[in-house]
């Protein structure tokens, strides 16, 4: 049976590297909540155990989510992984200005996972530290995965190379 | 392979009435500094970030107006590239009037063995002609020079732009085509409201609309389907191939990746992002001699194309069933019919219809 996740309420804990350290240990997948209230440093250092300390044994979300999907190329964004968000209305809303309220995020190299879901939530920085933290991962991960053949895209997917 | 369309002189000896280039007076000519700075520029770039190999288009204006010490700098140059380690390929896109025999021993050392010349046809009188020459001239020149490659046995295509005037029997217009040339690729494009098109004189005779376009769609593709569906037919050949096999060779405009693929440089060394950029003076880099190639590779209008991909399919695109088929199409028809690339393409009501009708399971042609 998989171990039941466990929820690390980052708004609230006192010690949260210290928290995560703690819950990575147990062996739980671990959930972090409240990422965008983190300045980038201290997002980072997050993303940095989980990237990095043999300690985890257990995945560490959104962090494990969104670098397998880098790894495999898949496509993922980070309004869908906000269920706590009215995510189409905020969503589709917030996109639809973004061209002229937001023009600088139109050419950032996040834009393909964070869509304007940092801007919109007031963590563009935090964000921008995480994602392009975890692409060098995931650019290090691809170097050392077996080169797959090409095979022809299925309907559906979207993975130019 | 990086593709590089090169202009090296914006002059023309033709006058055609829908001209999408830029027409900026005295003509420009490519300088032997520029075209080195050119390929330095590229040759870095192949080598630190792309995949080692480059295919030039030269294109106009007229690239056969330029005379044949340039095009001796340029095997001179590109030779320098292969020492570099650097594969390099050619193409030619050219109005063909001025082809002459003396002309070949060039253009099959340009070429080599897998380069082909690309030209534009228009049977109808008053389209295409030549500069201070009695109608029809153009098209005998261009019927002669295709005879001459003929022989000479070097590959061509021929693209056919779509206008007003041609709406009614698309269909003939394709019959004649690949009855004279069976041989030769064939491309449709839509007329651009771009350069002489986007003169309100010359769109009223000539524009059309994208529900046209998408009907003109349609009757090229019932006699595409009639003539055995041949491969090199664009737009239909690779559109197919990726419904039947998933194969994903869509050309510029439709495969969603242009910002990596393609760029356009003009004739003072100008980088842009493909030739409709330069003649539309859209989506500029910089300039050869001063950009770089690691600046290049990170420029902002890059990351920002590459970004429209993924910004479209979020919005506008986010229901399309076709989605795979066109990515939105060209980022310069968005701009020109919308003033941003952050939409789709003026002709995108023409193509969903196109393709309903083409590919939809019910409704496939």
């Amino acid at each position: 049976m998989k171990p039941a996740p466990v929820h690390l309420d980052l708004a609230a804990a006192a010690d949260a590297p210290g928290e995560l350290r703690r819950l990575a240990a147990s062996g739980n997948p671990v959930v972090l909540a409240g990422l965008d209230g983190l300045e980038p440093g201290e997002a980072g250092g997050l993303l940095a155990f989980f990237l990095h300390d043999p300690a985890v044994t257990a995945p560490v979300e959104p962090f494990a989510t969104l670098l397998a999907a880098m790894v495999h190329r898949r496509g993922l964004g980070l309004w869908d992984l906000q269920p706590g968000v009215a995510q189409s209305e905020a969503e589709a809303g917030f996109l639809r200005t973004l061209p002229v309220e937001q023009p600088g995020c139109l050419a950032c190299s996040s834009f393909p996972v964070c869509q304007g879901y940092g801007a919109w939530a007031g963590s563009c920085a935090t964000w921008r530290t995480l994602l392009t933290d975890l692409a060098a991962a995931a650019r290090e991960l691809g170097r050392l995965r077996p080169r797959q053949s090409r095979r022809p895209i299925q309907r559906g997917t979207d993975v130019p190379s | 392979m990086t593709t590089v369309i090169l202009k090296p002189t914006d002059g023309c000896n033709a006058r055609c009435r829908y001209c999408s280039a830029a027409h900026p007076g005295a003509a420009r000519r490519m300088a032997p500094a520029t075209l080195e700075a050119v390929f330095a520029l590229f040759g870095d770039f192949a080598l630190s970030h792309g995949t080692g190999a480059l295919k030039f288009i030269w294109h106009g204006g007229e690239p056969l107006l330029m005379p044949p010490a340039f095009w001796e700098d340029v095997v001179r140059g590109q030779g320098e590239l292969e020492r570099r380690g650097v594969r390099v390929e050619n193409g030619i896109q050219t109005n063909l009037t001025l082809l002459r025999p003396e002309t070949i021993p060039i253009l099959k050392r340009l070429l080599g063995s897998r380069g082909s010349v690309g030209t534009s046809a228009d049977p109808l009188p008053g389209i295409r002609e030549l500069t201070g020459a009695p109608e029809g001239r153009y098209g005998e020149r261009l019927e002669a020079a295709l005879r001459l490659l003929k022989a000479e046995d070097i590959r061509y295509g021929i693209l056919f732009v779509v206008h007003r005037l041609a709406l009614h029997d698309l269909g003939g217009l394709y019959r004649s085509f690949r009855a004279r040339h069976p041989e030769a690729g064939l491309r449709f494009n839509p007329l651009y409201r771009q350069g002489r098109a986007s003169e309100d004189r010359v769109w009223d005779d000539l524009g059309i609309t994208a529900e046209e376009w998408g009907q003109a769609l349609v009757d090229l593709h019932e006699a595409w389907d009639a003539d055995g569906r041949p491969a090199n037919i664009q737009p239909f050949g690779p559109w197919q191939r990726l419904q039947e096999r998933g194969e994903w060779q869509l050309s510029c405009e439709c495969s969603g990746k242009c910002a990596t693929s393609h760029f356009g440089v003009d004739p003072d060394g100008g980088v842009f992002l493909c030739g409709r950029s330069v003649d539309g003076a859209s989506f500029r880099f910089g300039q050869a001699g001063s950009l770089g190639a690691g600046e290049l590779f990170d420029h902002p209008i890059r990351r920002t194309l590459e970004n429209r991909r993924v910004y479209l399919r979020k919005t506008s695109c986010r229901d399309c069933p076709w989605w795979l088929h066109c990515h939105g199409g060209c980022a310069n028809d968005a701009v020109l019919g919308s003033g941003t690339p952050f939409a789709p393409t003026t002709l995108c009501s023409g193509l969903r219809t196109f393709f309903e009708k083409a590919y939809a399971p019910a409704g496939a042609l």
